[in-house]
């Protein structure tokens, strides 16, 4: 849609244009012939077939149409005759500028000629002179056949002719070159050569026209001036200005052509404006091109040296003799001479031994015409030889003659020198991995020795595990050989002891029938017994157990008044025997513990009996209190009970032994104190099996203190 | 007397040691040398309070304890085990398999009675009275 709107605007704009233009051109027509000697609309439809495509042609018929039948009316031709007319001067004008612009685009492939040289010639051959002619022809026909002037059919087809011709090649470099124009760079100056211009050539038309000196030669100085300061555009609008200013002048019947027959007039200056556009236009553009050239030449010339000064190759470029006529500063670089090698032979600088070779491969290329490789040494300033790696390839002349020899280098010395030390390394590495596989193997066959060795280590490991598994079996077992043991014998034991006691006591209550007083001492005697061999049985199975770690302490709450109390009353009968005072100090903050309420009777039971044993005459006092005591994990609450005595005490060297089992302290009264011997080595090891202990004091002849100690429970239980 | 004692106890001088204290004392006993029949004897004569050794050969004290307790009736009847306290945890053994008493040997013949006699129950002991 948009695309579609846009030509169409471009045909109504281009149909406008034409006729305002044709309109324009008009009033530079003579007025007897109403010829007018530039036809431009003729260029502006070349120009825009040209610029802009053949979609155009429509806004071509139309203006020319349009502008004819205008024309016509003014002439006073009859409508009917007037459209006639116009049509056909439209195809006609349509014609020739689809078919100049059909026919340069065809010769030179391209649409806009003025790039070329070559193109300005077809544009001038095809558009200017051969596609006019078909306007002229039809156009003149029309004329002819509305007006019946077929006598001066050639002259005025001539004249049309020539005026759509220069109106060709006047305005469409116009309009091709208007593109090509820098707009932003030194725009003013330029603008201001042009005006000067455009003054000079109006100057030189006042003079031509107004004096009629003919120094009509000072316009072709003026166009070149255009054509060197101003270019292909600024010399299209001067030789424009110029076909105005002399058309204009011709109309006014001024000038050297002033007194000429008017068409004479026209057909000479139509010829001279002709020649001096075509001569402007081709001067300018193959000016322009050559400057391309020249730029272009440059920048190539700076890409060369661009790339030659990066180059790590060598580039050398040399005459059919071998001298150099031009090298890469890579070349200087690499061969370190400092002196410019132009002129030098390339062969100089080939190692001696090479030297032949090269020679001989560097005719050979200058005889076939075609490159070489080849591997040789160059010797730098100092004499050092390097590897190089060369290709030779020829550049020939205009006429296929081999002209001149580049050969690119490749220094390789390093890399030589690298693949070298690669292969070096290779048979380093290839070396070491030998020597590590016989370590290898070596370590292998060593450590195959040694995981021998390892699995008999293994087997005697095995083996001892399994002798101590059975060792830990038979301690096992023998431990529950000792357990069951000890139960038997405490089984075994007490059993006839059951008896002896049982009738012994029921002999002695009279229930059996009365005894005599020597009886009864004596059975008493034997009840005596029984009761210590009672006493004795239950110490070894005591300590016994404690020893074969059988005796196991049961936990729960001890009511320690209760318990105090109940242990004193036992011992209380024997004390009183002895005419002894049993005294029990306890602390009324102590309420409960928590041990084995048996174990602590125990314990207290046998450290009171000990004392009241030991104890002639006095006191035995039972103290309880509370305190702290030094444990390895720091202070903990403890419960004290403490025996103390006024009895015989206890040597100092027999206090360490004091606790062992079986050693009753010697005094030459064991008589007096039977006993087992065992049991303060039971409290002793049933206090820590507690978690307490029992240590003493004693000072011989005064008596002693036996304290048992009981880890108090922290808080409540106090 | 209607008050009757099973006492299963394998040695003999023991079996008349407590024979000749209860009997002493008014009291009926029927004795037993070995568990089996202790327990056959329970089913039978219905005693009042069953005294048991618990170092039986064979059959074990805990062993007749249990027999005696699962029989819903003889579950009734109290069970004090009269044993030589030997080794850790007897006593909470015997509690477990169901004696209500533990006495231990040698015996004092003076108390004995009077602790086997706790272990009666109580309206018997009224009944009898």
């Amino acid at each position: 849609m948009k695309a579609v709107d846009r030509i169409w605007w471009a045909n109504a704009g281009l149909a406008v244009a034409y006729a305002v233009t044709a309109k324009l051109g008009l009033l530079l027509a003579l007025p007897t012939t109403n010829a007018t000697p530039v036809w431009f609309p003729a260029g502006l439809a070349l120009g825009a077939i040209l610029r802009w495509g053949p979609r155009l042609w429509p806004g071509i018929a139309l203006g020319a149409g349009l502008a004819n039948l205008h024309f016509l009316s003014l002439l006073g031709w009859s409508l009917p005759a007037a459209l006639a007319a116009s049509g056909s001067a439209a195809v006609g004008n349509t014609l020739e500028a689809l078919v100049g612009a059909y026919l340069i685009r065809r010769l030179t492939g391209v649409s806009n000629p003025f790039a070329q040289g070559a193109h300005v010639f077809v544009f001038v051959a095809c558009g200017a002179f051969a596609a006019t002619t078909i306007s002229a022809t039809v156009g003149m026909t029309t004329v002819c056949l509305g007006t019946a002037q077929w006598a001066h059919w050639q002259d005025i087809w001539l004249t049309w002719w020539l005026g759509d011709a220069v109106g060709v090649l006047v305005v469409v470099p116009l309009l091709g070159t208007w593109q090509a124009l820098d707009w932003t760079a030194a725009k003013k100056r330029r603008a201001a050569e042009t005006l000067l211009l455009a003054a000079g050539i109006f100057a030189v038309a006042w003079v031509v026209f107004t004096y009629a000196y003919n120094v009509n030669f000072l316009v072709v100085l003026l166009l070149l001036v255009a054509v060197f300061r101003l270019g292909q555009f600024g010399s299209a609008v001067v030789v424009f200005v110029l076909c105005v200013a002399s058309a204009f002048s011709i109309g006014q019947g001024h000038g050297i052509f002033a007194g000429w027959a008017q068409q004479k007039a026209l057909l000479v200056n139509q010829s001279f404006i002709g020649v001096m556009a075509i001569a402007t236009m081709l001067l300018a553009t193959i000016l322009r091109e050559r400057t391309a050239a020249g730029e272009r030449l440059r920048a190539s010339e700076q890409q060369f040296r661009l790339i030659m000064g990066n180059l790590a190759d060598l580039v050398a470029v040399l005459d059919l003799d071998g001298r150099h006529i031009y090298h890469s500063p890579s070349y200087q670089a690499i061969v370190g001479d400092p002196e410019p090698l132009c002129g030098s032979s390339f062969f100089d600088r080939v190692h001696p031994e090479d030297a032949a070779g090269v020679r001989a491969a560097f005719a050979e290329t200058v005889r076939r015409g075609a490159g070489h490789r080849l591997e040789y040494r160059l010797v730098d300033q100092s004499g050092r030889p390097h590897q190089i790696e060369s290709q030779s390839s020829v550049i020939r002349d205009a006429d296929g003659q081999v002209a001149q020899v580049v050969v690119v280098c490749r220094d390789v010395t390093e890399r030589r020198r690298a693949v070298e030390e690669v292969r070096r390394l290779h048979e380093e590495l290839q070396h070491h991995a030998e020597r590590l596989e016989r370590r290898v193997t070596e370590r292998t066959t060593e450590l195959q020795g040694t995981q021998g060795a390892l699995m008999n280590l293994v087997e005697d490991l095995n083996e001892k595990t399994r002798e101590l598994a059975s060792a830990k079996d038979r301690a096992e077992s023998a431990d529950r050989v000792k357990s069951s043991f000890l139960a038997t014998m405490s089984h075994e034991l007490r059993t006839p002891l059951n008896s002896i006691l049982g009738f012994t006591g029921i002999i002695l209550d009279g229930l059996a029938g009365p005894l005599n007083p020597e009886q009864e001492r004596q059975l008493a005697m034997v009840q005596g017994s029984a009761r210590h061999l009672l006493a004795l049985i239950n110490d070894v199975l005591d300590i016994s157990k404690i020893e074969a770690a059988q005796l196991e302490v049961v936990r729960g709450p001890v009511q320690v008044a209760a318990t105090v109390d109940r242990v004193v009353e036992l011992v209380r009968p024997l004390a009183q025997k002895k005419g002894l005072e049993l005294r029990v100090e306890l602390a009324p903050d102590i309420v409960t513990l928590t041990s084995d309420q048996r174990r602590v009777e125990q314990v207290l039971i046998n450290l009171l009996n000990n004392s009241v044993k030991f104890t002639e005459a006095g006191a035995v006092t039972l103290r309880v209190a509370r305190g702290e005591r030094a444990t390895p994990d720091g202070p903990q609450a403890a419960v004290y009970f403490a025996v103390s005595d006024t009895g015989i005490g206890i040597k100092p060297a027999d206090l360490a032994s004091l606790f062992q089992p079986f050693r009753q302290v010697e005094s030459g009264l064991t008589r007096h104190h039977e006993g087992t011997g065992l049991g303060l080595a039971i409290c002793r090891r049933l206090a820590e099996l507690m978690g307490g202990a029992i240590t003493v004091e004693s000072e011989w002849g005064k008596g002693s203190v036996f304290t048992f100690t009981l880890p108090a429970d922290e808080g409540t239980n106090l | 007397m209607n008050r009757k004692f099973l006492l299963i106890e394998d040695n003999e001088q023991n079996r008349y040691l407590v024979n000749f204290l209860l009997e002493q004392r008014g009291y009926e006993i029927v004795s037993a040398d070995s568990g089996p029949l202790g327990i056959d004897l329970a089913g039978q004569v219905h005693p009042d309070l069953i005294l048991l050794d618990i170092q039986l050969p064979g059959m074990d004290g805990y062993t007749v304890a249990r027999a005696i307790k699962s029989n819903p009736a003889l579950r009734e009847i109290p069970i004090v085990a009269v044993t030589s306290y030997a080794m850790v945890g007897d006593r909470e053994q015997a509690m477990a398999a169901g004696c209500d008493g533990y006495i231990e040997k040698p015996i004092n013949p003076r108390t004995f009675v009077g602790e086997v006699e706790k272990f009666l129950r109580p309206q018997e002991k009224g009944d009898t009275l």
